[in-house]
């Protein structure tokens, strides 16, 4: 399996306030360092209107990243396809794969905060249809390697049916993630198993990536210190109302359990110990989440000069590998 | 009047090549533009190629909802370090509530955020710009290229962008500077010529 780093949401929260400028000026140097690192991808996400600025436009965003990388993938994790529309992600996307020699995935959710449906002038109630709609449009001519974010089997299904690769939300339990993985490659197969439109070179069922909160730490106060900033950092889903049915994940209804299932599911340790249990995963593609707020730049950056060195190097044999290069 | 590179017309790869010279040179601006959806990502590859030219970017509203373009002006702002331009190809309602939200304004409830880094991002409709189209005479004659320079100027224009298929350093040296004030020295600029032909040497000395 590959090891990408991510999320880029590119905030300045009330937890760690910052200039917005810097932190798309740090983008650039986090994009280049993960590649000096060897990983293989950074992931970039998408709000609308929320105080803290979470990135609302990928594109420039991504063709920013890109441009100041050679070899580094660079991803959407996610777009939300339904607030935008189809035929303009396409071409933005197929720009960029263009530009950057294919180093550009797709990867595109449905949304669910209701203000960001509003004030596009849309209705929350049509997203599925919208996300159906889109999904359509992108498969039929496809832009690149797309991806879909999913938080339940019904989402995995639709990512399955069309040949698109899933990408599975950080929060959820092993047990979960597993269910959706099943469910994502049952529905590939008995829609024909079309082929995953993506630069690697296996057949099969399209690739899988997960979302995991990683951390490499090495001391029990270092552990305690990146489980605290994981927790703190889902204080920016809760502010956003995010919740997911049947997952033991509500952020909008259950903050503190929610936390705890978070932290239960993080895989914090040495670089030997987070490698053994992401090897335990049947996946194409490990996303690291260690971008949170509040842990200053200086430990975001060691954390991926560790995973690069350590942790990619170890795990590049486990799961699935050859879908995705 | 400040007076930026029209590169509306060039590819993506010489967009960008002139952009970089246009940098060195201290033009003020270029304004480009891509397939709409793919505006701000040629933008944004030509931020990070660049520290101190402005970025006027063209944008299709046709498929975009007038939230989007902002936040994309927004982003390319942040990333740009406070350079962007935005122009609307698009009506005047559209084009003002673009301007609107860049400037951090609730606009009938729609917010962005981030906000640009510019307190105020000028905004332009683009059938609004003033766009002059310079004969690009390789073979060193400038006059007709003065004179609508001057035209421009002197009619109080206080920005505008040209076609210009010459040098980038010619248009720096005779051109951009000219249209700054009505009493542009041509001496200067014609005896740097004779004094250093090579007129591109800023960007020869990297």
């Amino acid at each position: 399996m590959k090891l990408g780093v991510g999320l880029w949401c590119l905030q300045s929260t009330a937890t760690a306030p910052r200039s917005w400028t810097r932190a798309y000026d740090e983008l650039l140097d986090d994009a280049r360092l993960s590649e000096a690192a060897g990983l293989h991808s950074l992931w970039l996400s998408e709000h609308h209107g929320y105080y803290d600025g979470y990135c609302p436009a990928l594109v420039p965003a991504a063709a920013a990243a890109l441009a100041a990388t050679k070899t580094l993938q660079v991803g959407t994790g996610v777009m939300l396809l339904p607030l935008h529309d189809a035929e303009r992600v396409r071409v933005g996307a197929a720009h960029l794969n263009d530009r950057f020699a294919d180093r550009f995935h797709l990867g595109m959710g449905m949304g669910y905060r209701p203000t960001e449906f509003a004030q596009r002038d849309l209705d929350i109630g049509d997203r599925v249809r919208r996300m159906v709609d889109g999904l359509d449009h992108l498969a039929a001519d496809r832009p690149g390697p797309m991806w879909v974010g999913v938080t339940s089997e019904p989402a995995a299904r639709r990512a399955g049916r069309r040949g698109l690769g899933l990408m599975i939300s950080g929060a959820f339990s092993k047990r979960v993630v597993d269910d959706l993985i099943a469910a994502h490659r049952e529905a590939w197969h008995a829609n024909g198993s079309p082929a995953w439109i993506g630069s690697g070179t296996a057949t099969g069922p399209p690739p899988v990536g997960l979302l995991r909160n990683v951390w490499v730490a090495n001391t029990a106060s270092e552990r305690r210190q990146a489980l605290d900033w994981v927790r703190s950092s889902y204080l920016v889903y809760a502010g956003l109302g995010w919740g997911a049915d049947d997952t033991g994940v509500d952020f909008k209804a259950a903050i503190a359990d929610s936390m705890d299932e978070v932290e239960a599911s993080a895989i914090v340790g040495t670089s030997a110990d987070v490698a053994e249990t992401l090897a335990g995963y049947d996946v194409d593609l490990v996303v690291s989440r260690i971008g949170y707020d509040e842990p200053p730049t200086s430990a975001v950056r060691e954390v991926i000069e560790r995973l690069g060195r350590d942790v990619a190097p170890a795990i590049a044999d486990a799961g699935r590998t050859g879908t995705i290069t | 009047m400040r007076l930026g590179l029209d590169l509306r017309k060039h590819a993506a790869d010489d967009a960008i090549e002139i952009a970089g010279q246009a940098d060195r040179l201290g033009i003020w601006a270029v304004l480009v533009t891509a397939t709409a959806g793919a505006e701000t990502a040629l933008a944004a590859e030509i931020a990070v190629a660049t520290e101190h030219v402005h970025l006027a970017v063209q944008l299709d509203p046709t498929r975009a909802h007038w939230q989007a373009l902002a936040e994309e002006i927004a982003i390319l702002d942040q990333l740009s370090a406070r350079r962007a331009l935005a122009v609307i190809d698009g009506d005047a309602d559209t084009t003002d509530r673009v301007r609107r939200l860049l400037a951090a304004e609730v606009v009938d409830g729609v917010v962005i955020a981030p906000t640009a880094a510019q307190t105020a991002v000028p905004t332009w409709q683009a059938s609004e710009l003033v766009i002059a189209e310079l004969p690009g005479d390789l073979g060193g004659d400038l006059t007709d290229a003065r004179a609508i320079v001057d035209d421009l100027r002197d009619g109080g224009a206080t920005h505008g962008f040209a076609t210009w298929a010459g040098p980038t350093a010619v248009f720096a040296r005779h051109l951009a500077t000219r249209a700054l004030t009505p009493d542009f020295p041509d001496l200067v600029a014609d005896y740097a010529d004779a004094i250093s032909p090579n007129s591109t040497r800023p960007l020869d000395a990297e």
